[in-house]
Formats: structure tokens, C-alpha cells, sequence
């Protein structure tokens, strides 16, 4: 019904593409995620509430928001520092490096995860450094938060870097002469432009840290109430066929993802509104 | 030191280059205290490199850029007692209008209450007063502007430079804004300089042009002076709707420039007569036929062939119409010859002696 006007277009096509947009949706989003309910549903609430519950996936859910939530602020922090420099300055192997930021998204996880497993053991490179001071790394959450740091890395940078890349000298310029400090330009100018692509980019780093599998199980050590995170546990559920169990913890990750992406919506209009790109 | 007039801006000998590119070649102006300037011409002739220098934006390689009467090129942009207005005006997009013109105080400490009447008597001055707590995207151009303009004048600089004030905005308010800011800059008496490449803008706004090319500056006067008594053959061919044409001894009574090789007409400086109406020089005047006639509103112009040479001529609503392919006598009052980089201005010879045939 709301396709009612007919407005002639430059490439025709409307409906073939919509279709395949739909079908696309359809057979990778949306049927997959329903049969999560529906698998569900073979329980009662009851039943849910309890398998959702239990100390030992309570504790799990801990382990996965609080390393995902710290990964995911190094991430802001260091993402932003590192597009920074490589939209900033110009020094020889740029380009390589700009290449580099994308590894993490290429690499098979697992071979992540044995690498820093390896490296991080009480006799690898930087294991055995800490060690000396009785620090361990692997085997802790500080090993799955260095795990979730490398997975996430990519999303801040590649969200920052093009609106860094836009925004315009004039703006700095214009700070410089009122007479503006550095911090002072950089907080009241440039942070306020960039600051809708970090939180942007924030969530989907933190969003794909909770559903981190395959590097953090090397790392972590999996005990149970210690370094057991969530999606860990649904795998251990299902290799125990109890489908059900699986998918309602499943659900509630499902849930935690949604809430994620809409307080990233609401906080992107929000910034939006002010210079009126929500017309 | 009572009597002679000082320059409030003086740049000695500057220049600068970017790589292999010269910007700015030796130059050398002064500008009096409460005058408003041009730097005027055409893209990539060094005008916004001078601008940005006085600024403090960018430094010369060479030279001494003074400020009421102070060496300044060490001293930083915020220091210098500057207002600038960017091309595109830079606001800041996350601050309101009244944050944006209050940041220049803010920043220098000013008393809060000191700060909001300030910015109140801004508002009012810009007549944005209403609009304090909107967003630069909720504003037009012409208003963006005027922001722009109080936010650079908040902290009252002693110098106004702009950057090609009018060039985001559309034609029909730029003009408007163009008497506007004449005004303002004349109420507030601030000493500015403006950059721009429309010589209309130039010629209408400024107090003085200084004309800049490839780097140097080619003259610098007042708006008439430097229209009507071009010095050299650049200056002479950017301002007005020149054509150029050789062999300018075709028309009469123009005495002889030996080595000459060009010369240019302005439209102002022909007058067309059809065949039947009177003329007060027929000795002097030449036939030519009209090719093409453009409708300009007020007027019309002409094109018209002369033995071959192209010329642009006007004519007033009021005159008696003429078409395609009539034959016309033409006149030419004066023309600008060109010897190399010199111009010659030569008036015709008729007009000085006594022939009146009324």
C-alpha cells in the first residue's frame, strides 16, 4: 500500500531487488532467529526462567558482559588513537598498516586464540614478563578481555577513520583563532563530530564480543564460575543435545544483542538530530 | 607621527611558496586604520595565501607582517586581535547559535553576564536575535553568515579579515548581504579586508582593491581608479567585458602606439547608431554588422562584426530596436592598448577637436 505512487527511477528494478532483500533477510536473519523461539517454546516459562538462571549461567553471563564491556572501552579508546594517526599523519608503511587493522576480520579466530593462548602462558613472550610479578594472563578474564580487544579492534577504527577523514580543517582553524587550546579543540569540536561513529562503533565491537567464540576458548581455560563464558556454555549444551537449554540461554543473548543495537540507535539519533541529518 | 596616516596592516617584502609553487611573491601593501580592502583575483592567484598569513594561519618564508605598528609573524593567530570568517563559516555544528558566538569570551574569561550581553547586542545587531538557541543546520545562509560575522567580531578584534565572504551563498541574497556587510563593517569602523574573485563584489563593497596574480600584486587603488586607469595589461584585461582585438587602427582617428600589438574595448566605451540616426563624430565612426543580439533584462547586447573584428557593444531599452544582420555605425570613445605588460589608455582623437555636427 505504501508503494502506491509510481516515481520512474534512473535503474529500474524496485521489486526484484526488494525481493531479494526480503529473501536474503529472511533465510539468514530472521527464519534462523525464529527457530531459536520456537525450540524455546518446547519449555515452559517455568522451566526457562530456570535453565536461564541457574548460578552457574549467571555467572557466565558476568564473565561475558563485564570482558566484552571492558574489551569494548579499550577498543573506544584505542581505535579512536589509532585512526587518529592514520588519518592525521603521514609516515612511511601507512598503508600497511592501515591494511593491518583489518587482520582480526580475516584471521580464522581460532588461530587467533592459540596465538595469544600461546603467547600469553606463564612461559610465553609477554606471560612470562608477567609472571615474574605473579600475574597471570591466560586462563583469566584478562586473557578473554585481551582476546576480545584484538577481535574488536577493526569496528572502532573502521568507524571512526571516514569521519575523521571529512571533517574539515576550517573547523580547527576557527578554534585556533578564538584562541581555543588543544584539548579544548579537540573536546569541543572534533569529539562532538566523531563521537556518533565511536559509540557506533563501540556497540558493534561490543556486540560481537559477547557472541566471541572461537579465540576465547583457547585463552580462557573454561572453569566453570571463573573464566566460563556465555556462548561456551550454550556449545557445552548442545553437545549434550539438550537443544532446549541451548536455545533459551540463545534467547537471552539474542535479547542482550537487540538492546545493544537499540541503545546504539537511539544514541546515534540523538546526535544526528542536533545537525539535522534526520530531516 | 601626528600627521602622516598609519598603515594599521603593512606587509614588507613577503613571500612564500609551497613546494615548488610561489604564492606569494614579494609583496608589499599597507592598509589605513577603518578602511575596508579587497584582495581581489582570479583562483590561484595568492589571494587567500595572504589573507591566511596576516591571519597567522600560515607564516611567510620571508618578509615582516606588521599590526598596528607590530611585528607579528612570531605572535600566534589568537593573539593578534583578529576576527576571520571562513569561506564556509565553519560554525561549530554542535553549538547552539549562542554558544558559537560566546565561545570567543568564554575562552578569554569574560565575566558570564559580560558574555550574554554581549552576544544579546550581537543577535541584535545581525538581527538574529530569537534564533540564539538553534543549530547552524537550522539556519539559511545568508543567517550562517551572520553568525559567522558575530561569532569573528565577538571579541572585538581590531582586524576583520574574511574569506570569500559571499561564495556559499546564492545570488539573489548575496547581493543583499553585500550592502549588509558594507554597512556593518561601517557602523562597527573595524579596518577589514575581504577576499574575493568577483570583481562586481570588489568593485561594489571595497574602499581599495588590491589585485593579485600569479602571486604578485598587479595594482592597487580604489574601485573607479583602478577600473577607469588600469596600469598594467592584466589589470586592464580582468576588470569589465573586454574584447580583444588586433588591429585597432582599423577604427578611426585612434592616434598610433608604435609596437602595440593588442587592444581591449569595454562595451562602455562603444556607442551603436542604426544608419539613419544622428551622430556627433560620422567622420570617426565605422560600419559594422550585427551577428547576435542577447536580451539582458535592462538591456541588450550586441555583437559586432567590423571589418571582421568581434565587438561587444550595449544598448538601452529606450533606443529604437535593432536586429540580426542590420549594417550599424559604431563609435568607440577609447580604447586600452597593450604594449607587452604596459597599457596605453587612448582616447579618440574626434572627441578633443572640434568637429560638431549637431
Amino acid at each position: 500500500m505504501a508503494i502506491k505512487r509510481k516515481k520512474t527511477r534512473v535503474i529500474p528494478g524496485f521489486g526484484l531487488s526488494f525481493g531479494i532483500t526480503i529473501a536474503m533477510l529472511s533465510l539468514i536473519v530472521i527464519i534462523p532467529l525464529c527457530s531459536l523461539v520456537v525450540f524455546t517454546a518446547q519449555l515452559s516459562f517455568k522451566e526457562f526462567w530456570e535453565t536461564v538462571s541457574r548460578p552457574r549461567v549467571l555467572s557466565s553471563y558476568w564473565v561475558s558482559f563485564s570482558t566484552a564491556l571492558v574489551a569494548s572501552l579499550i577498543n573506544a579508546v584505542m581505535g579512536l588513537i589509532l585512526a587518529w594517526v592514520l588519518v592525521r599523519y603521514d609516515f612511511p608503511g601507512k598503508r600497511f598498516m592501515d591494511g593491518l587493522i583489518e587482520l582480526p576480520f580475516a584471521l580464522p579466530t581460532a588461530v587467533a586464540g592459540i596465538s595469544l593462548t600461546h603467547m600469553t602462558v606463564s612461559t610465553g613472550w609477554v606471560g612470562g614478563f608477567f609472571a615474574k610479578f605473579g600475574i597471570p594472563i591466560a586462563y583469566t578474564k584478562a586473557g578473554i578481555t585481551i582476546a576480545l580487544v584484538f577481535i574488536g579492534i577493526p569496528f572502532v577504527v573502521r568507524s571512526v577513520q571516514p569521519v575523521l577523514e571529512k571533517i574539515d580543517y576550517q573547523y580547527e582553524e576557527a578554534a585556533q583563532i578564538l584562541g581555543f587550546s588543544h584539548a579544548r579543540t579537540f573536546w569541543k569540536v572534533i569529539f562532538p563530530e566523531i563521537f556518533p561513529a565511536l559509540i557506533s562503533g563501540f556497540t558493534l565491537a561490543f556486540a560481537r564480543c559477547l557472541g566471541e567464540y572461537g579465540s576465547v576458548v583457547f585463552i580462557a581455560g573454561n572453569t566453570p564460575y571463573e573464566t566460563e563464558i556465555t556462548p561456551l556454555l550454550i556449545m557445552s549444551e548442545l553437545q549434550e543435545y539438550d537443544y532446549a537449554s541451548a536455545t533459551s540461554i540463545a534467547l537471552i543473548m539474542l535479547f542482550a544483542a537487540f538492546v545493544i543495537l537499540f541503545i546504539n540507535a537511539v544514541l546515534q539519533s540523538r546526535a544526528s538530530k542536533k545537525i539535522g541529518k534526520i530531516a | 607621527m601626528a600627521d602622516t596616516v598609519q598603515n594599521y596592516v603593512e606587509l614588507h617584502d613577503i613571500n612564500k611558496n609551497y613546494g615548488d609553487f610561489q604564492a606569494s611573491h614579494q609583496i608589499n601593501f599597507g592598509i589605513e586604520k577603518g578602511k575596508l580592502v579587497a584582495l581581489l583575483g582570479p583562483s590561484g592567484s595568492g589571494k587567500t595565501t595572504i589573507l591566511r598569513m596576516i591571519a597567522g594561519l600560515e607564516t611567510p618564508d620571508s618578509g615582516e607582517i606588521k599590526i598596528d605598528g607590530q611585528v607579528v609573524n612570531h605572535i600566534p593567530a589568537n593573539k593578534r586581535g583578529i576576527g576571520f570568517v571562513f569561506q564556509s563559516y565553519a560554525l561549530f555544528r554542535y553549538m547552539t547559535v549562542y554558544d558559537n558566538i560566546a565561545m570567543g569570551l568564554q575562552i578569554q574569561k569574560v565575566p558570564k553576564q559580560q558574555i550574554k550581553e554581549r552576544v544579546t547586542e550581537l543577535l541584535d545587531l545581525v538581527s538574529l536575535k530569537g534564533l540564539e538557541n538553534r543549530y547552524p543546520n537550522q539556519l539559511s545562509g545568508g543567517q550562517r553568515q551572520r553568525v559567522a560575522f558575530a561569532r569573528a567580531i565577538a571579541p572585538n578584534p581590531q582586524l576583520l579579515l574574511l574569506d570569500e565572504p559571499f561564495a556559499a551563498i546564492d545570488a539573489k541574497v548575496r547581493q543583499e548581504l553585500r550592502s549588509w556587510l558594507k554597512e556593518m563593517i561601517g557602523k562597527l569602523g573595524i579596518t577589514s579586508i575581504f577576499v574575493t574573485h568577483d570583481q562586481d563584489e570588489a568593485m561594489e563593497v571595497a574602499d581599495e582593491i588590491i589585485l593579485t596574480n600569479r602571486g604578485r600584486i598587479e595594482q592597487i587603488g580604489s574601485p573607479s581608479e583602478i577600473y577607469t586607469y588600469p596600469k598594467t595589461a592584466f589589470t586592464a584585461s580582468f576588470f569589465g567585458q573586454n574584447a580583444q582585438l588586433e588591429g585597432y587602427q582599423a577604427f578611426h582617428t585612434f592616434g598610433d602606439v608604435p609596437g602595440a600589438d593588442k587592444a581591449l574595448i569595454r562595451p562602455e566605451f562603444v556607442k551603436v547608431y542604426k544608419l539613419d540616426e544622428k551622430q556627433q563624430y560620422p567622420e570617426s565612426a565605422s560600419i559594422g554588422t550585427v551577428e547576435q543580439i542577447s536580451f539582458r533584462g535592462d538591456r541588450t547586447e550586441l555583437q559586432i562584426n567590423v571589418n571582421g573584428l568581434l565587438i561587444t557593444a550595449k544598448r538601452n531599452l529606450g533606443e529604437s530596436p535593432i536586429a540580426v544582420g542590420e549594417q550599424v555605425k559604431v563609435f568607440l570613445y577609447r580604447i586600452f592598448v597593450l604594449k607587452g605588460e604596459e597599457v596605453i589608455l587612448l582616447e579618440n582623437e574626434a572627441v578633443n577637436s572640434n568637429y560638431f555636427n549637431i
